[in-house]
């Protein structure tokens, strides 16, 4: 594929943690491609490797634990990991912008909300501050948030209006790429409802491209375009909308569906999967999902499944699916 | 249809803070019957957690009844109280903060029976502790482990553990999934089930988590700004909600399915302060079917429809 005509592509990334002589396999050949004015979701639970995969795009791992082992990230066709830092600062916060999950601690107590959303633009465009505050007004408008708010400090702000403030910020240059790091996770369901709506507006109104990590499959049915689906630092299922939501493959994949409430029959009973996460510093060999999935073959404990493509936007990484493409759950 | 374990009358709790009086459980009423779960729904500050320390006189009530076994719980002193707990008891919400570090999973589980001193002999004391764990689905391996040393669910099933080792009548789970990943949250959620299946538990259910309750609970009260706004039985409720912020609060659930969606009803902003709130309708300034009545008046909860309760001017009681 082109690396021009996606605003975000991963290749083969791998990342690392080494604690205490050991290493953590956090990430392991994980492929994103995001095309400009898409959305794309990365699903999957606690310690599956959707947070490290979001920070080594802007190259913000802590060290010294943190070691992307190989891959490439290209931002418009730009290779991240070969920027200056000079450079790489430059594109954190014009070129890609980042909303992280607590609005509570991700914001400055001492500075208004008006000075940060204005810092970027003061940094990044080098416009005045008179102006920058002008459009930080603005942009506060535009989250849906009065403007004459613009002198208030966060403490005088809820949950849901702080988030709003950070995608304020986030938004203050016009980055090509949007990462949201669990964006609702903190709020309440209506105040939820409120902050998708205006990142389906972003959506409609400009060309950005949004990495949004969630553990919520809902979340993903309204905001994505497409999805990965994360276990244990891999992707193991990857396709549009439709192909995991119509579709699915992978026994992963289906033990998230079925372990959550069916809204529409409270009756159904909920499937979970048995079993827990693996240690990432001790992963399962072969699929390190085998331990967990009732269709396990003996080559699953052996042999890491490899990328089967059942169509040109969905892959499906399971022993499974090696002779056939046909749905064998 | 079992007989009524626990009534609730007209419980308050107001706290004096600087600003005001912060009324945060108001004029609270509702039954559960024996062996069914209540599930309380609502949003962050709107006192669903003190409802549920509340009935257990954990923080002790501004006024109000709480009759448990026909027992008015205010009316006892402390010892009574003590002896009274051992039927219920409650989850909570952390399992990362509930259990205390330096106890492992077997001094923990062990802690209620010892000081109850419900199993004075200490083998049978330590075949309770493994019984306990082996209901709860945790490994004997475990029993020397610490918290630090066990994953969230784990740690959540030592909770539940604990709750159950006074065999008590009713527990009140205080957002006992909310922090766990959706394939654990299932598997305790099931759990408790069976549990409650079993041994015929009564559960007080609080949660924010709309599509979990509905799972979960027989019937649901939704709280709003210290308030029981609306109660009916679960199916009910999810079909023909008949308070507007309910209806909004159900149509803000994110689905996990990309057809048959629903139109969203979004509501103005947010939760308006409970610290004096003036006596109209606490939800006025959102609701997007406001009448003039609703600034005026704090609508009262009625019996709108056969065992469904609503409090709002839109409604009448039935028969009128």
């Amino acid at each position: 594929m082109d690396a021009q005509q996606n605003t975000l592509e991963i290749k083969n990334l791998t990342v690392e943690y080494v604690v205490d002589d050991e290493v953590v396999h956090a990430v392991t050949g994980v492929n994103i491609a995001i095309p400009a004015g898409r959305t794309f979701g990365l699903v999957g639970e606690t310690g599956a490797g959707k947070t490290t995969t979001a920070l080594s795009i802007l190259n913000l791992l802590p060290l010294p634990a943190g070691r992307i082992v190989s891959g490439e990230i290209f931002v418009n066709g730009q290779d991240v990991f070969k920027l200056s830092p000079k450079q790489l600062l430059a594109m954190r916060g014009s070129q890609v912008a980042m909303v992280f999950q607590d609005p509570m601690s991700s914001l400055n107590p001492i500075k208004t909300v008006g000075e940060q959303i204005a810092e970027g633009m003061k940094i990044h465009r080098g416009v005045s501050d008179k102006e920058a505050l002008r459009q930080a007004t603005s942009m506060l408008e535009m989250v849906g948030i009065p403007g004459d708010r613009v002198s208030e400090y966060p403490h005088q702000f809820s949950g849901g209006m702080k988030q709003r403030v950070i995608i304020a910020i986030a938004l203050a240059c016009n980055p090509d790429l949007l990462i949201a790091d669990e964006p609702t996770t903190a709020l309440d369901v209506t105040i939820q409802a409120q902050v998708l709506k205006l990142i389906r507006e972003l959506k409609e109104q400009s060309r950005m491209a949004m990495l949004i990590i969630t553990h919520a499959l809902g979340i993903v049915a309204e905001v994505c375009d497409s999805v990965g689906i994360m276990y244990a630092g891999r992707i193991v299922e990857c396709g549009t909308l439709a192909d995991i939501f119509d579709n699915l493959r992978h026994p992963y994949t289906r033990g998230l569906f079925d372990s959550l409430p069916d809204i529409e029959n409270r009756r159904a009973e909920l499937k979970p999967i048995p079993g827990l996460i693996p240690d990432p510093m001790n992963l399962p060999p072969g699929c390190a999902f085998h331990p967990r999935c009732s269709y396990a073959k003996p080559e699953c404990s052996q042999d890491l499944p490899q990328v089967r493509w059942l169509s040109d936007t969905h892959y499906v990484c399971c022993h499974l699916y090696n002779e056939t493409t046909e749905n064998m759950l | 249809m079992g007989e009524i374990l626990l009534e609730v009358k007209n419980l308050k709790k107001y706290f004096h803070v600087a600003a005001g009086t912060l009324h945060a459980v108001d004029d609270v009423s509702f039954t559960i019957e024996e062996g069914r779960t209540l599930g309380i729904v609502g949003e962050s500050g709107c006192g669903k957690t003190t409802l549920g320390r509340t009935i257990l006189r954990l923080i002790e009530p501004t006024s109000g009844e709480i009759c448990f076994n026909g027992k008015d719980l205010r009316k006892l002193n402390k010892s009574e109280m003590r002896f009274m707990r051992r039927e219920m008891q409650i989850i909570f919400q952390d399992p990362y903060s509930s259990l205390n570090p330096r106890k492992t999973i077997a001094e923990t589980i062990e802690e209620p029976i010892l000081l109850a001193g419900l199993i004075p002999d200490s083998d049978k004391r330590f075949m309770r502790v493994l019984e306990l764990m082996g209901t709860v689905g945790l490994a004997q391996r475990l029993i020397n482990t610490y918290p630090h040393e066990l994953d969230g669910g784990r740690r959540q099933r030592v909770g539940i553990a604990r709750a159950l080792a006074m065999n008590p009548k009713f527990i009140v789970c205080d957002e006992p999934v909310s922090s766990l990943d959706v394939s654990i949250q299932a598997q305790i959620l099931n759990l408790m089930k069976t549990i409650q299946r079993d041994m015929g538990i009564t559960y007080l259910f609080i949660t924010h988590d709309l599509s979990v309750v509905n799972h979960f609970s027989d019937d649901i009260a939704v709280m709003y700004l210290g308030q029981l706004v609306e109660k009916a039985p679960s199916e009910t409720l999810f079909q023909k909600p008949l308070h507007p912020y309910t209806e909004a609060l159900l149509s803000a659930i994110p689905v996990a399915r990309i057809h048959n969606r629903h139109e969203r009803i979004l509501l103005k902003g947010e939760l308006t302060s409970p610290i004096n709130p003036e006596p109209i309708c606490r939800f006025a300034e959102r609701c997007n079917q406001c009448m003039d009545i609703c600034t005026k008046e704090d609508p009262p909860l009625i019996e709108a429809r056969p065992n469904h309760f609503v409090a709002c001017h839109l409604h009448k009681p039935m028969g009128s």
